[in-house]
C-alpha cells in the first residue's frame, strides 16, 4: 500500500536519503540525510504569439536547508576530515536554479526496496490540477 | 486528461484569437496542451560536482518535466462582422507529450 502511495504521489516532500561521502585523500562514509523527491505540476501550452509555447516547469528542490558536517575516517595528514552537504528540512516544487544546483538528466531510479526503506513523507505541498485554471492562464 | 495519474498528459482547451484588441474578428479552436506530474529529485551534490563548481553547486536536480513531445499546426478562421472572413491563422497544438528534460520558464 505504502508504495503504490508513491506510485501515485503528487506534490514534493521530504525523504531519506543515503549516499556515500568521498573525497580524495580520506575513506568514504555513508551518510544518511534528508532529500527532496516527488512529481511537480508542469505543462507546456500552446500560445498564438512568439515564443508559441507557455513552460510551466517546476521541479522538486530544497527550500529550507540545515548545513550539515560530517569528520571522513582515515584523512591523510594534509586532508581536512571535514566533509560539508546540505539537509533539507523542507522542500517545495520551484523553477530550477542554477545558483546552487546542479541539474542531471539521469533520474535516480527507485527501485522497490529502496522506497520501502526511503519512504518518508511529510509536508506533503500536493499542488491539483485545476484544467479552468490552466485555461485562464 | 485523467488528473489522477501521474505523467504527462495531453489535455484539450479552447484558444480564442482575436484580430485586434476590440476581438473585430476572432476565432476559437481547440488545441492541445501537455499538463501532468513528472518526477525529480534533489539531492547532496558529489564532491566531484563540488569541486567544478568551486562549492556553489551543493545540491543536484534530477528532474523530469512535462514537456510537448510532438506538435503538428492547424489553422484557426478568423470570423468578421457582416459575415466577412479574416485570414487564416497557424497556430500548434500538441499531438504527443513526454516527461523530458526542464527547462528554464520562457516567460
Amino acid at each position: 500500500a505504502l508504495t503504490s502511495t508513491l506510485h501515485g504521489f503528487r506534490g514534493c516532500a521530504v525523504r531519506e536519503f543515503s549516499f556515500v561521502a568521498q573525497k580524495p585523500g580520506c575513506k568514504g562514509l555513508r551518510i544518511s540525510t534528508e532529500a527532496c523527491w516527488g512529481r511537480c505540476h508542469t505543462w507546456e501550452k500552446p500560445v498564438p504569439d512568439a515564443p508559441y509555447i507557455h513552460r510551466h516547469h517546476r521541479v522538486c528542490t530544497y527550500s529550507r536547508i540545515r548545513h550539515m558536517t560530517a569528520r571522513l575516517p582515515g584523512c591523510q595528514p594534509n586532508v581536512s576530515p571535514l566533509y560539508h552537504y546540505p539537509m533539507a528540512l523542507h522542500c517545495h516544487c520551484a523553477a530550477c536554479s542554477t545558483q546552487d544546483t546542479e541539474s542531471s538528466l539521469l533520474m535516480v531510479q527507485h527501485r522497490e526496496a529502496e522506497v520501502m526503506l526511503w519512504v518518508k513523507l511529510e509536508a506533503t505541498s500536493t499542488e491539483y490540477l485545476d484544467g479552468k485554471a490552466l485555461d485562464s492562464q | 486528461y485523467d488528473g489522477l495519474t501521474p505523467g504527462c498528459h495531453l489535455h484539450p482547451f479552447n484558444v480564442t484569437i482575436r484580430s485586434d484588441r476590440r476581438g473585430t474578428c476572432k476565432g476559437t479552436h481547440l488545441v492541445y496542451a501537455c499538463v501532468g506530474y513528472c518526477e525529480s529529485s534533489a539531492f547532496p551534490s558529489r564532491y566531484s560536482v563540488l569541486v567544478a563548481s568551486n562549492f556553489t553547486h551543493n545540491i543536484t536536480s534530477a528532474s523530469r518535466c512535462c514537456t510537448i513531445s510532438k506538435d503538428a499546426k492547424v489553422k484557426v478562421r478568423l470570423d468578421c462582422p457582416r459575415g466577412r472572413h479574416h485570414d487564416e491563422i497557424e497556430i500548434l497544438t500538441a499531438k504527443a507529450c513526454r516527461c523530458d528534460m526542464c527547462r528554464k520558464a520562457r516567460y
